[in-house]
């Protein structure tokens, strides 16, 4: 249960500020770095109020997509890699002049799937982040606390 | 002219109410995207940036409404992006697989602008009936 402690006016804007910083940073995605040191110096003022659960969303809202981002762009770039690497195997061509040819061709060929499937990834993504902003900031708005 | 409000339901909060106009905008901002800018009217309704924000305040606020009139609204705006999207889906694995025989590209563009003018009707239609303060139909 939340405490019956109020939290100063001043971190209630700040947290808003924080989404629009972090709805900004769909166009700037620098903003979402300011957000992010933000969220660390104000969330203390906020502890044992309803406002502390919206810096935790925020926290965890950043982290998830910053870590599900970075996974996802070292899976696409490993995944054009393993093509690279395995599409001269079923031919069992070697080292030689004709392997390096058929990998490169292989690559090339796999790259695209391979970067479609990271695009809908991020896509997805993006659609979570925009959920998380629009439903932090619509309780923020209204003073509710969100499930912790 | 008016309908009187069934005596069952509750008046709605104005934010609410500005809220769900709110939302016919924006889905009417990733329309006009749509016919200025983007391949297909209908490819940028549901794709659309505008669009998506519109439908996930739909779900978000859609326990807020209940009870309301507003609550056919948010009904109304949520099939029709749902609806868009299933048949442009539709029509893209169409027309991919009727490519081979060329035709693919006239079901892809005449399908597409076909929808393109059946979500402007919706949203048109819904908008309108918002703005005289009138519940849409089931």
């Amino acid at each position: 249960m939340q405490g019956t402690v109020s939290p100063p006016e001043s971190v209630v804007r700040i947290a808003h500020v924080i989404y629009g910083l972090y709805a900004a940073s769909f166009f700037v995605g620098l903003t979402a770095i300011v957000a992010i040191v933000l969220d660390y110096i104000y969330r203390g003022d906020a502890e044992g109020t309803w406002l502390a659960s919206h810096f935790r969303w925020q926290i965890r809202t950043f982290w998830f997509s910053a870590l599900w981002g970075g996974l996802l762009l070292v899976a696409m770039v490993v995944g054009i890699f393993m093509f690279f690497f395995t599409a001269a195997a079923p031919f069992g061509l070697g080292a030689g002049p004709e392997a390096i040819a058929t990998r490169l061709l292989g690559a090339m060929l796999a790259a695209p799937f391979t970067v479609v499937a990271f695009l809908v990834a991020v896509l997805v993504l993006s659609i979570w982040v925009t959920y998380r902003i629009i439903r932090g900031w619509a309780a923020l708005a209204s003073r509710q606390p969100l499930p912790v | 002219m008016t309908e009187p409000v069934p005596a069952l339901e509750r008046a709605p909060d104005a934010s609410l109410v500005r809220l769900t106009h709110v939302v016919y905008a924006l889905h009417a901002l990733s329309l006009v995207i749509g016919a200025l800018g983007a391949a297909t009217v209908v490819g940028s309704f549901v794709f659309g940036w505008p669009s998506i924000i519109a439908v996930i305040i739909n779900y978000v606020k859609r326990g807020d409404v209940r009870g309301t009139y507003l609550d056919s609204h948010f009904g109304w705006q949520i099939r029709t992006f749902w609806y868009a999207l299933l048949w442009a889906v539709i029509v893209a694995i169409v027309s991919a697989v009727l490519l081979i025989v060329i035709v693919g590209i006239a079901t892809w563009i005449v399908g597409l602008f076909v929808l393109g003018v059946w979500a402007i009707y919706r949203i048109a239609r819904g908008w309108i009936t918002l703005a005289n303060g009138r519940a849409m139909p089931a």
